[in-house]
C-alpha cells in the first residue's frame, strides 16, 4: 500500500479526483449562483468576471451547473460500477471456481452480452425501458458487469491452480472458505484497476446517452445533458459545450490515469492481462 | 487441424446467437406501453380501437410471446427482420443499407487509427521510459478519455466554423470524402489510442526477446532488425485489437453519425428510438450484434492463422 | 604476421541499476589465436556473458564500457555502429544458449540462416537459398529444401540447435562466441553440441566458449580462462590448467566438480555491486593474508598468468 502512494501518477490522479469529489459534495457552498436561477436578461453571455464560464440559453451560470453536474456524473459512475462489480465478481468467481456446466452457462451469458456493442445495448435498453436516469443506470449495469465477470473468472482460474489453494482443499477447507480466503484477495488488484477504468468509461457513456437525450433529463444539471442543451447554439455560444465537455474529459482522464497507475504499481504481470474497458 | 478449431469455434457461436436473438426480441416486451397503441395514437392524443387492432394483426402482435418469437426467429435466420412500424419498409434492407454507410466511415476511421497508432506505438516502445514515451502514453490516455460528442463539436467549430475547410455535417451521397473526414477522425481517435497502447506493449515485449539480440548479432542494421524481426511479430497481437476496435467504432457511430447527419446504423437506431419504431430498433441491434460477433470470430481465426506457433499449439 | 585473432585489453563494463552499479567486467585482458578454442569458465552471474556482449558491442544501452577490443588487427571497440554492423555476423558471430528463444518464431528458419549471407556476402536471394540448403545439409538437417521453408517451432530441439550453429557460421566468421551452449542440456545433447562445435572448429573457426561447465570446457578447449566476480583470475593452457590450477579459486572450482568429489567452495559468491576490497576471492580463500586486502597483481608465468599474491 505504501509503495502505491509513492507513485506520482497515482498521487496526481488522486488529487484531481479528490478535488472533483469535493466540488460535487460542496457544490451548494462553492457554487457562485443557484443552478435553478434563470436570468433571462443575461442569456448566452460569454465568460466574464461575473460568470467565469458564461451563461446558458436560460441565463443560468455555467460554472454553477458544471459544479452541480459533477454530482450526477460521479454518482452514476460509482453506483453503476459498484453494482456491476458485485454482480460480475460473484458470477465470475463462481464460474471460475466451480467450472463445468455452471462456467459454461455463465460464460455463454457473458459472451452474449458482450456480443452487443455496448452503446447499442445501452441505447436499446434505455429506449425500451424509457428515458431517465434510473433506466440509464440499469442499461449501463447490463453492459458493465461482463467486464468484472471476465476478469474475476480469469483471476480465479489462475489462483485455483496455485499449490497453496490445492493444498488447502486437500486438508479439507470448505469451498466458501477457499473462495473468501484465497481467491478474493488475489482478484482484488485486477478488479480495482478495472473498477477505476470502469468508472471513467461509465461516466463517458452516461454523458453520451444524456447527450443523445436518453439519460438524465435537462432539468437536472448533468454534463451530458448540458452538452445536449448547448448543441443548438454551438456556433454562436461554444462555451455552452466547451466547459461541461472539458469537465467530462478531465474526470474520465483522471480515472483512467489512476487505473493506469494502479496497474503499473500493483503488479508487473498484470500488464499482460487484457484490461480494456467495455466502451 | 485449423479446420477442427474453426468448427469448434463456430459451434460456440450457436448458443450465443440464439441468446442474443432472444435478448433483442424481448426488448420490446420490457417496454412500457403497447407499441400498437403508441404507433396508432394520433398527434392529438386519441386513437382508433379498430386501427390499433389492425396494426396488431398486421405485425403479429396478437399472438402469444413464444409464437411471435419463433416466427420472428424463423424470419431472422433468412434475413427477414419484419417491417418497419413507420415506413412499412423491410427492416433488413434498411438496416443493411445503413450499415454499408457505417462500414464506409468505419473503414476510413480504422485506417486513420492505424496510421496514427503504429508509428506512435512503435516510437513509444523504442523510446521506452523517456519523455517521448511518457508523452505518447499520456496522449493515448487522453484519446480514450475525450468524449467523442464533445470532440466532434470542437472539431466542427475549428474546421468548419472558423477555418471553413470542411462541411460541418451532411452525408454527401455517402461518397464525398470531404464529408467523411471529420466524422472518421472523431471515430478513429479512440481506436487509435487503444491500438497505440497495445502496439507499444507488444513492441516492448518483442524488443526484449532474445531473437532481437540474435538478429543484431548477425550484423543487421537496427532498421532491419526493427522492421523485419520486431514489427512483424509485434503486429500479430494487434489483429485482435482490430476486433476490439470494431466495437469501438460501432459504439462511436451512434453519437458521431447523429451529430454529423451521416445515414448510418447509429443514426438509424437513434432515429428509430425517437420515433418508437421498435421493429427497426430490434432489427438494427440484432444486426449489429451478429456482425460484431462474426467479425470477432474471423479476427480470431486470422490471429490463429497469422501466428504459426499458436496454430501449432492448438493443433496438438 | 601474428596469429592473434582477438585481443581484449583493459576491458571494464559496469551496468547501473536501482541498487547501484553492477561491475560485471573488470579489467579483462586476454587474446585468442586463430583457429583456437578458448573457454571462459566461471559461476553463473560472474559477468562472463557480459564480456561476450561487450566484444560483440551488444551491451544494454545503459552499460558503461571502457577498454580496447581488437579483432584481426582492427580496433572494433572504436568503430562506429554502422561499421560494427559489417563485423557482426561476418568476422565474429555469436551463438546463443537457447535456440527456442534465439530464433525468431515468425520467420522461416532458412530465411534466418540466409540473412548474414545476404547482409555480408552480397548474395542474391537464390544464391543465399542454395547456400543455406548446403549449410542445412552439412549440419544434418534434411531434407534441406523442405526444412529451409519451415518455422522454428516445427524443428526438434537438437535440430534447432544445429540450425542456430548454421546461422552463426553462415557468413564464414573467423570467431564464434558461444554463450553457455550447454546450460540446461542433458549429457547426450551435450555430446551432440560438442560434436557440432568440433566440426566447425576443425574447419578453422576460432571459438570463445563462455560456460560454467568445466567438463565441457575441458573437452573442447585449447586454453582456459577462469572468471570470478567480474575478473579473469587465471589463464592457462588446458592441460596445464587441469594438471595444476594455480589460483585458489581455480583449485576450489575443480574440486567442486563431481569427478573430484564435489567439494563445495566455502562461503558464497559476493554481490557484483559491492565487491570485496583487494582480491575479490579473499573472503573465501583458505590462503588469505593481509596483503590480499590490496589488489593482487597479474603474475605471468610460462605460458599462463594468474591474478594472485601467492605467485607474486
Amino acid at each position: 500500500m505504501i509503495e502505491i502512494l509513492k507513485n506520482r501518477q497515482i498521487i496526481l490522479s488522486l488529487i484531481i479526483l479528490g478535488g472533483l469529489i469535493f466540488m460535487a459534495v460542496f457544490a451548494g457552498v462553492l457554487a457562485p449562483y443557484d443552478y435553478k436561477e434563470k436570468d433571462l436578461q443575461n442569456r448566452q453571455q460569454p465568460p466574464s468576471s461575473d460568470h467565469l464560464f458564461g451563461t446558458d440559453h436560460l441565463g443560468r451560470d455555467i460554472l454553477t451547473m458544471v459544479m452541480y453536474g459533477a454530482r450526477a456524473s460521479l454518482f452514476v459512475g460509482f453506483a453503476v460500477v459498484s453494482v456491476s462489480l458485485a454482480i460480475g465478481v460473484t458470477l465470475g468467481v463462481l464460474a471460475g471456481y466451480y467450472g463445468g456446466w455452471l462456467d459454461e452457462i455463465i460464460m455463454r451469458l457473458t459472451d452474449s452480452f458482450l456480443a452487443f456493442p455496448s452503446m447499442f445495448l445501452a441505447l436499446a435498453i434505455t429506449a425500451f425501458l424509457g428515458q431517465g436516469m434510473e433506466n440509464m443506470m440499469l442499461a449501463l449495469i447490463a453492459v458493465e458487469w461482463t467486464v468484472f465477470a471476465r476478469v474475476a473468472r480469469g483471476s480465479t482460474l489462475d489462483v485455483k491452480t496455485k499449490g497453496y489453494v490445492r493444498a488447502s482443499r486437500w486438508v479439507g477447507a470448505s469451498n466458501s472458505y477457499v473462495m473468501i480466503k484465497h481467491v478474493l484477495p488475489n482478484i482484488i488488484s485486477p478488479v480495482l484497476i478495472m473498477a477505476s477504468i470502469g468508472i471513467g468509461n461509465v461516466i463517458l457513456a452516461a454523458a453520451g446517452l444524456s447527450f443523445l437525450g436518453f439519460g438524465v433529463q435537462p432539468s437536472t444539471p448533468e454534463w451530458g445533458s448540458m452538452l445536449n442543451a448547448g448543441r443548438t447554439y454551438f456556433s454562436t455560444a461554444p462555451w455552452l459545450m466547451f466547459f461541461p465537455g472539458l469537465l467530462i474529459m478531465m474526470t474520465v482522464l483522471a480515472f483512467n490515469y489512476f487505473g493506469d497507475g494502479l496497474r503499473d504499481a500493483l503488479d508487473q504481470k498484470m500488464k499482460n492481462l487484457e484490461l480494456e474497458g467495455r466502451f | 487441424m485449423l479446420k477442427d478449431y474453426f468448427i469448434r469455434r463456430a459451434l460456440y457461436l450457436i448458443p450465443v446467437l440464439i441468446f442474443i436473438s432472444f435478448m433483442s426480441f424481448s426488448l420490446i416486451y420490457i417496454a412500457p406501453g403497447d407499441p400498437a397503441e403508441i404507433m396508432m395514437t394520433s398527434p392529438s392524443g386519441g386513437y382508433d380501437e379498430a386501427a390499433v387492432e389492425a396494426f396488431r394483426i398486421a405485425h403479429g402482435l396478437d399472438q402469444p410471446f413464444y409464437i411471435q418469437y419463433l416466427n420472428w426467429f424463423k424470419g431472422a435466420v433468412v434475413g427477414n427482420f419484419g417491417y418497419s412500424y413507420m415506413s412499412e419498409q423491410p427492416v433488413f434492407e434498411t438496416v443493411l443499407n445503413a450499415f454499408k454507410n457505417t462500414l464506409t466511415l468505419s473503414v476510413l476511421a480504422l485506417v486513420i487509427a492505424l496510421v496514427i497508432a503504429i508509428p506512435f506505438g512503435v516510437v513509444s516502445a523504442l523510446k521506452h521510459n523517456t519523455v517521448v514515451d511518457d508523452a505518447c502514453r499520456f496522449c493515448a490516455l487522453f484519446g480514450v478519455s475525450i468524449p467523442n460528442f464533445w470532440q466532434a463539436y470542437m472539431m466542427i467549430i475549428l474546421f468548419s466554423v472558423i477555418l471553413h475547410w470542411l462541411p460541418p455535417s451532411g452525408f454527401g451521397h455517402g461518397t464525398e470524402i470531404s464529408y467523411m473526414i471529420l466524422p472518421a477522425t472523431v471515430l478513429g481517435t479512440g481506436s487509435a489510442a487503444v491500438m497505440m497502447r497495445m502496439i507499444r506493449s507488444s513492441m516492448l515485449d518483442v524488443m526484449g526477446k532474445e531473437y532481437i539480440q540474435t538478429a543484431r548479432g548477425k550484423g543487421l542494421s537496427e532498421k532491419i532488425v526493427i522492421i523485419r524481426h520486431a514489427l512483424k511479430n509485434a503486429l500479430v497481437p494487434v489483429i485482435t485489437v482490430i476486433g476490439l476496435s470494431i466495437g469501438f467504432l460501432l459504439n462511436g457511430s451512434v453519437v458521431v453519425e447523429t451529430i454529423f447527419g451521416w445515414s448510418g446504423i447509429g443514426n438509424l437506431v437513434v432515429d428509430s428510438i425517437l420515433s418508437h419504431d421498435y421493429m427497426m430498433v430490434q432489427g438494427s441491434v440484432l444486426f449489429v450484434a451478429v456482425i460484431f460477433l462474426l467479425i470477432n470470430f474471423f479476427v480470431d481465426l486470422v490471429y490463429v492463422w497469422a501466428n504459426p506457433e499458436i496454430r501449432y499449439d492448438r493443433n496438438s | 604476421m601474428s596469429d592473434v585473432l582477438l585481443k581484449v585489453s583493459g576491458v571494464s563494463v559496469s551496468i547501473p541499476t536501482g541498487q547501484g552499479a553492477v561491475h560485471a567486467v573488470d579489467d579483462a585482458a586476454f587474446s585468442i589465436n586463430k583457429h583456437e578454442v578458448f573457454s571462459l569458465i566461471g559461476e553463473s552471474g560472474s559477468g562472463k556473458s557480459i564480456l561476450g556482449q561487450a566484444i560483440m558491442r551488444l551491451l544494454p544501452p545503459n552499460a558503461v564500457f571502457s577498454g580496447k577490443v581488437e579483432l584481426g588487427g582492427m580496433e572494433i571497440s572504436a568503430l562506429s555502429e554502422k561499421e560494427m554492423q559489417k563485423v557482426r555476423g561476418k568476422t565474429v558471430a555469436s551463438i546463443a544458449q537457447n535456440p527456442y528463444l534465439a530464433m525468431n518464431p515468425g520467420i522461416r528458419v532458412g530465411t534466418q540462416i540466409a540473412e548474414p549471407m545476404r547482409a555480408h556476402l552480397g548474395m542474391s536471394k537464390e544464391e543465399a537459398k542454395a547456400r543455406t540448403c548446403r549449410a542445412l545439409k552439412y549440419f544434418d538437417i534434411i531434407p534441406p529444401e523442405v526444412r529451409e521453408r519451415e518455422y522454428p517451432f516445427q524443428y526438434s530441439g537438437g535440430m534447432l540447435q544445429r540450425a542456430m550453429v548454421a546461422m552463426g557460421t553462415a557468413a564464414d566468421p573467423e570467431l564464434i562466441i558461444a554463450d553457455e551452449p550447454t546450460k540446461g542440456v542433458d549429457v547426450l545433447k551435450k555430446r551432440n553440441i560438442a560434436a557440432i562445435f568440433q566440426k566447425v572448429a576443425s574447419d578453422g573457426c576460432a571459438f570463445l566458449l563462455i560456460t560454467h561447465d568445466v567438463g565441457f570446457a575441458r573437452a573442447m578447449s585449447d586454453r582456459i580462462a577462469v572468471n570470478y566476480c567480474g575478473q579473469i583470475i587465471e589463464i592457462a593452457g588446458r592441460d596445464a590448467f587441469f594438471k595444476e590450477p594455480l589460483h585458489p579459486y581455480s583449485q576450489a572450482l575443480l574440486d567442486a566438480v563431481p569427478e573430484r568429489g564435489m567439494h563445495p567452495i566455502p562461503g558464497s559468491s559476493p554481490s557484483m555491486i559491492e565487491v570485496p576490497e583487494g582480491c575479490r576471492f579473499h573472503p573465501r580463500c583458505p590462503y588469505k593474508t593481509d596483503r590480499c586486502l590490496t589488489n593482487p597483481p597479474v603474475v605471468k608465468l610460462e605460458g599462463r598468468c594468474v591474478r594472485c599474491w601467492i605467485y607474486a
